[in-house]
């Protein structure tokens, strides 16, 4: 990452991937010693070795490659391993190419011829000499071993670890390098007539010359660097430079760090990169001394550096492996790069920065009306989004492009002990055309019940398609079901990228919980249903529970662990469902009604159905369940505290082992351990515990939900108005979830003081909502009678004919018909009328009794009233206890 | 060509993989070539290298398990656990903080992520963010997931199988056991079996090299025993200096939370490197942490001076300049990260907000335009509340509340847009809307402390005084020198005492 972009000069590719690496580049110049112009070597690993001599363009024309800068091109038989310049043949001061083969090392001149015609100059590399290696050689070193003057000595280090030195034409003497494992680099410092590695201990190691050639390989005379130092990594690469005529800089590239040594071994300085470097070139500059050194970084970027400063940074054209630095026909400093494929570049830095410049994301100009009419459009269109009516029409689009149509098996299987129902549904989009993606379609049922799977998730729906699903009770008595209802969600994303979203239900077959079975003649709990219809007979109206036991006029379900029996009036229009539990009377009562409804609506009956209900609402049933799930929660909670306590104190142990573990010093334990295996025993005994009151919580959870909505069907049933019946329905709602910081009863409290509040024309959302969570069960049943009390008040009021209400806005239409055997409401609504009419009176009159003008002026004392109304309500139903016995509510 | 000669040449051009299968065809012709052994080991393990200086990460159990506080309640400024205490330091009506507590800083870096929890209670209940429930884990957990090769299945078995493998063999060559201790550390994360060859290895070498020390207190380090890393650390510091070295004394220093010795240890190593970039950049990142920012933005410009490149120094004093009221000045070290080829929303959404501050209007809605189409899942929240901000600042209170809503639905826990989309409901009139932003945002982040106050003036205003002086304690809690929440206290209580 840089401001400023190399500038490619002169460049070119050599072969296709002859590999190439930091060793195949050479640039120096060949021939007489006269010659300036350095030469560009490039031998691959596949036994080319190339010869460039860039040439420079004339001021006109782009500086590009030539082919005459190309001034020979050699296949050797042998891979090209190595490349260096120097003085090799004895009694010539001209220089020739020594070039490194895996088991020889080969000396070459370069000749060239002038020529007569156009063709100019003719070049070849003639082969002088060659020294054959015993062991394969990995890298070589030229200079002038010894302070010999004129002339240069080779020597090549083996990939084991030898050392062959070569006197010019003649084999001098080889020699084992010690911790010796992988070939490191290895350079030559002509100042102190020494060579510096790097071993396989991570340290740079020099070693003098002369030491090399004293020491033999025999054992007792051991061969002993000079001096070493410990860089504490491998190093990629190692290069020296002058100093002045008598000191040296030596750098060391390694795999995080550049090091910068003195050449007694003594760290200069060192730099810690942020990066992986790939190769390096150091150097001095000729004017003012400076010792910098160019790196190539693995993410292509030059980088310039003078001691520790960063100087200058570039993004490079290609990735090198080799980097260089070339005086070329008097130009000074150009950067020479090789890469790993071949591409050979000549660079300059640019001092002109490239920037970066973004690239336009807009590619024509706004058209400001446009835009200004399409912002008013969307405007429009994210208001009307806050209606419902255009959710409707979302929703009827999503109609047309998709249609689901859901089948539940009549006919439960039974699998292993439970019974499943086989659930369908079909989808099949109306366009084959843009097909609808991220299809996901979910069941959802009512606990106790579940889905299996629960839902399904079509990539891309193009055509007709049909997934299924198992239902089966789960876990828990099928007398707990409450609600046959499956309801499937169907969402996709249109082809224009539009999320939609269907609903779609369907009715399981009362067959999956209940069975026929002989009925009960007694039961603990009655319901009894008057209707506007003759009684029908039984058997038509269950077809599926015709057995052999059932007369016509009574049917016997067992639903679970529970029998229900229905039975049918043989006089009257009456219908009675009776059973000793008071769980599965919900699901049995929707079902009657819905299949009477049913037939009335197949038989031709005139006068539309009418089912009323005749029984008092079963609060007393209601109310041990609610009690039993706060229970519950509450066992659930300090089971929680508990495990939370136990948990810090098993953590403090923990800690209090660890500080005892890590002191130096043994110290005994003191029976942590004991306290640790114990904290641990309880924390798994409380666990297990928490299970098992899980497990309670859930059965409450059903139990209730299965309470309150036989509260509701039979509500549904009542006289009360269908408005307030679903308002108390959201308010108390069947489906009992309980989270970790709210309870079923602390919403449904809420809600309810809401209903109330609304209902005493109070501000619903000043008064305080319960926040902390409820634990007073008394208040809960308090306000359950209190909202059902007004409920049912409003239904005498109106039927009173009193006038207007003034307390509900709703308007009964409908004539209540008066049984004159069962009066409408139970013992408890007959005495709730008394209490509306108290509450009714009062506001009717203001400022006669005491308590209603209180209620006018300062909301907050109404609760005032709601205790007389509990006060009543309660009275009603142990109507023996005195009004003073209660007041402690 | 020799294969091992062409094993050495793909290493050294960085083809990891290639020398490895080159490496793993030479061992099956020969078991016993220790050179080409190494060769794969080092292969392997340059493969996996993570710079574990920069991904370090304190997590949960680091910091529960820690049991090496000096004080619970450290004096002022010399601790990293409560950074708000420094002298000088940024406020919060300058610089937003973040939910660690500390002020925004110029870069993310794994430390700044992570909050420095209380108790382990609260940091487990303590919801992250949108993006994920999991507290960070501890340390171990963090390298081995940065480190996954273990898991990787490899033909015919590991390379290396570390249980049969003898240390006490290899302890005593250095050229195999260096080599191997930085495979089983890297590549295996097998910290047991390293410690273990590097407690060996420096025995064999009679505790002279104090490569092995440095090894030993990585160990310890990532084993969190920082006394005994500390010791290891400072024996081989008197041995040989290192950079390396010193920054790792330094982190052990910043876990111990001692930052003033960290601090000391990183002058120290100064002296011996001057001008080290990575040292500076621990400096100033301590001093970013203590919540001294002229002094962290000192450091940061000594290392723009020494490498001029540095995206994180440049980053850290453009948001410096920003949050001390310098738009244009952020704006030229921004537009230089541009520049330079950074090209991410992050940058853009700066470079936006820097012009509109700045007042170059023209620019400010194309930067937001590339940010938008730049923006990932993470930041487009971030980027929408910037553009809502921008929007409020010019007056169009529709296109604001649009984009707030736009920051919502990308991230339904970015408290700052649920507070101002507050503001704009209480502009319009609608108080009990207006409230229940306000307390969403409160509750989504109760280091903010304006959504606290914003709800306690609103309540006061109501005549709700009770609400109103719960909520107003709470943001001074989250920010105890706010003077206008100071004055609503004083006057609420003002008129309580006259009741």
């Amino acid at each position: 990452m840089s401001l400023f972009k190399a500038r490619e000069w002169w460049g070119t590719s050599c072969g296709q991937d002859e590999g190439f690496d930091q060793a195949s580049l050479c640039v120096s110049a060949l021939g007489n010693s006269g010659n300036e112009t350095a030469m560009i070597i490039v031998g691959s690993h596949a036994g080319v070795v190339r010869v460039f001599c860039p040439s420079l363009p004339s001021a006109a024309e782009a500086p590009s490659y030539k082919p005459s800068d190309l001034l020979i091109e050699t296949n050797l038989p042998n891979p090209v391993l190595h490349l260096h310049v120097g003085r090799f043949i004895s009694g010539s001061q001209q220089y020739h190419l020594a070039v490194l083969h895996p088991r020889s090392v080969a000396i070459y001149s370069l000749v060239i011829r002038g020529g007569n015609t156009d063709h100019g100059e003719q070049s070849a590399l003639v082969f002088v000499y060659e020294h054959q290696l015993k062991r394969t050689a990995y890298s070589l070193v030229v200079g002038s071993f010894g302070g010999v003057r004129g002339r240069d000595f080779l020597c090549v280090q083996s990939l084991d670890g030898t050392l062959s030195f070569y006197e010019q034409e003649s084999f001098v003497f080889s020699r084992q390098l010690p911790n010796f494992l992988l070939p490191g680099p290895l350079i030559f410092i002509p100042s102190t007539d020494a060579f510096v590695t790097c071993n396989s201990h991570f340290q740079i190691d020099s070693y003098r010359y002369q030491a090399l050639a004293e020491t033999s390989d025999d054992v007792n005379k051991q061969l002993t660097s000079e001096w070493s130092l410990n860089i504490g990594e491998s190093a990629l690469d190692i290069s020296c430079v002058a100093h002045s005529a008598s000191e040296v800089d030596i750098l060391v590239l390694g795999e995080h760090n550049l090091f910068c040594l003195r050449d007694h071994g003594t760290l200069k300085y060192m730099r810690r990169f942020e990066f992986h470097p790939r190769c390096f070139h150091a150097y001095r500059t000729a004017s003012e001394g400076l010792l910098l050194v160019l790196m190539a970084t693995d993410t292509g970027t030059l980088l310039v550096q003078n001691n520790t400063t960063l100087k200058w940074s570039a993004q490079l054209p290609i990735s090198p492996v080799a980097i260089s630095r070339a005086s070329l026909q008097g130009m000074d400093g150009v950067i020479v790069l090789l890469s790993e494929t071949g591409d050979l570049q000549c660079c300059y830095l640019g001092t002109e920065p490239s920037l970066f410049v973004a690239p336009a994301i807009e590619p024509k100009p706004i058209d400001y009306q446009e835009a200004e009419k399409e912002l008013n459009y969307l405007g429009t269109v994210i208001r009307a989004f806050n209606d419902s009516s255009s959710v409707l029409m979302a929703n009827t689009a999503a109609e047309r492009e998709l249609s689901v149509t859901v089948k539940a098996g009549q006919h439960p299987e039974s699998r292993g002990e439970s019974e499943v129902c086989y659930v369908t549904v079909n989808l099949s989009p109306h366009s084959a055309h843009a097909p609808l993606t991220k299809v996901q379609v979910t069941l959802v049922v009512q606990t106790p019940l579940g889905a299996d799977p629960s839902s399904h998730t079509i990539p891309s729906l193009s055509e007709a398609y049909q997934v299924a699903s198992y239902i089966m009770v789960k876990n828990a008595d099928p007398q707990f079901v409450w609600s046959l209802e499956v309801s499937v969600i169907v969402s996709y994303m249109t082809a224009s990228g539009i999320p939609r979203l269907l609903h779609s239900n369907c009715q399981l077959p009362l067959r999956l919980v209940a069975h026929p079975s002989s009925p009960a003649k007694e039961a603990d709990i009655k319901l009894t249903l008057n209707t506007n219809i003759p009684v029908v007979n039984l058997v038509e109206l269950f077809p599926e529970f015709n057995s052999s036991g059932a007369g016509s006029n009574i049917l016997g379900f067992s639903v679970g662990s529970a029998v229900v029996t229905l039975i049918a009036a043989k006089m009257s229009t009456r219908y009675r469902v009776q059973s000793d539990h008071v769980f599965p009377l919900a699901l049995l009562v929707k079902q009657l009604v819905s299949r009477l409804g049913h037939f009335s609506k197949t038989s031709d009956q005139q006068i539309p159905l009418k089912v009323v209900s005749s029984t008092p609402l079963p609060l007393e049933n209601l109310f041990p369940c609610i009690e039993n799930h706060m229970k519950c929660r509450k066992n659930v909670s300090d089971l929680k505290d508990e495990l939370g306590q136990l948990s810090v104190q098993f953590r403090a142990i923990e800690r209090r082992l660890l500080t005892k573990m890590k002191d130096k010093k043994p110290v005994p334990l003191n029976q942590l351990d004991t306290l640790l295996y114990a904290t641990q025993n309880e924390i798994i005994n409380c666990s297990r515990k928490l299970d098992q009151t899980f497990k309670e919580l859930e059965k409450s959870q059903y139990s209730l939900a299965c309470a309150t909505e036989l509260i509701h069907t039979l509500l549904r049933l009542s006289e009360a108005p269908p408005l307030e019946v679903k308002s108390f329905y959201s308010a108390m709602s069947p489906i009992v979830t309980d989270s970790d910081d709210l309870s079923w009863e602390d919403a449904t409290y809420a809600a309810l003081q809401f209903i109330l509040n609304a209902n005493q024309k109070r501000d619903p959302l000043t008064s305080k909502t319960a926040n902390e969570p409820l634990v007073d069960f008394v208040s809960m049943k308090k306000i359950i009678t209190s909202v059902l009390a007004f409920m049912t008040a409003e239904v005498h009021s109106s039927s009173d004919g009193e006038g207007r209400k003034p307390i509900s806005p709703i308007h009964e239409t409908e004539e209540i018909e008066e049984e004159p055997t069962v009066p409408a409401g139970s013992r408890l609504a007959e005495n709730r009328v008394l209490s509306a009419n108290l509450s009714h009176r009062n506001r009717l009159l203001p400022g006669r009794p005491k308590a209603s003008s209180v209620a006018e002026t300062i909301p907050e004392d109404t609760s005032h009233i709601e205790t007389n109304l509990a006060k009543l309500s309660l009275a009603s139903s142990n109507q023996k206890k005195s009004e003073d016995e209660i007041l402690w509510i | 060509m020799d294969p091992v000669f062409s094993a050495l040449s793909l290493y050294k051009k960085r083809k990891f993989e290639e020398c490895v299968t080159t490496c793993t065809e030479l061992l099956d012709k020969n078991p016993f070539d220790q050179a080409v052994w190494v060769l794969k080991m080092r292969a392997l393990t340059e493969q996996l290298y993570v710079d574990d200086l920069e991904a370090e990460e304190e997590g949960i159990a680091e910091a529960f398990m820690d049991n090496e506080t000096i004080a619970e309640s450290a004096r002022p400024g010399t601790s990293l656990k409560n950074p708000g205490t420094s002298q000088g330091g940024s406020t919060q009506g300058y610089r937003p903080w973040t939910q660690t507590g500390r002020p925004v800083s110029g870069v993310v870096r794994p430390g700044t992520q992570t909050a420095r929890p209380g108790t382990m209670e609260q940091a487990l209940r303590t919801p992250r963010t949108s993006k994920t429930a999991r507290p960070s884990t501890s340390q171990s957990a963090r390298t081995i997931r940065l480190g996954t090769a273990s898991m990787l299945s490899e033909p015919g078995g590991p390379f290396i199988q570390l249980s049969r493998i003898n240390l006490g063999n290899y302890a005593s060559k250095p050229a195999l056991a260096k080599p191997l201790f930085l495979y089983i550390l890297y590549h295996e994360n097998s910290i047991r079996h390293a410690l273990q060859l590097a407690v060996l290895a420096t025995q064999a070498c009679e505790f002279k090299d104090w490569w092995w020390k440095v090894q030993l207190g990585k160990c310890y380090f990532a084993l969190g025993l920082m006394r005994e890393a500390e010791q290891q650390f400072r024996s081989a510091l008197r041995q040989h200096q290192c950079i390396e070295t010193f920054l790792r004394l330094g982190r052990v220093y910043i876990r111990l939370d001692q930052p003033l010795s960290a601090l000391d240890v990183c002058r120290t190593g100064l002296e011996y490197f001057p001008k080290e970039t990575t040292l500076l950049t621990e400096i100033a990142r301590i001093f970013e942490g203590l919540n001294n920012m002229t002094m962290s933005v000192k450091y940061y410009r000594e290392i723009v001076t020494e490498d001029s490149t540095n995206v994180e120094a440049i980053a850290c004093i453009g948001m410096h300049h920003f949050y001390t009221d310098q738009p244009e000045m952020a704006l030229r070290f921004y537009r230089r990260l541009l520049q330079m080829g950074l090209y991410n929303a992050e940058l853009f959404n700066n470079l936006g907000l820097c012009c509109f501050y700045a007042q170059q209007y023209d620019m400010t809605l194309s930067c937001f335009q590339h940010a938008l189409s730049l923006a990932k899942d993470d930041d487009v929240a971030d980027i929408w509340y910037n553009i809502g901000l921008i929007a409020i600042g010019v007056g169009d209170t529709r296109l604001a509340g649009q984009c707030l809503r736009l920051a919502i639905s990308a991230d339904s826990t970015h408290a700052p847009a649920y507070n101002n989309l507050g503001v704009l409901e209480l502009r319009r009139g609608r108080v009990n809307e207006a409230s229940a932003f306000f307390q969403a945002a409160a509750s989504l982040a109760p280091y903010l402390f304006e959504p606290y106050f914003n709800h306690s003036s609103l309540s006061h205003k109501m005549g709700d005084l009770q609400a109103s002086y719960i909520v107003i304690q709470k943001a001074l809690e989250a920010y105890p020198n706010h003077v206008p929440s100071q004055e609503l206290l004083r006057a609420l209580e003002k008129h309580f005492t006259f009741i």
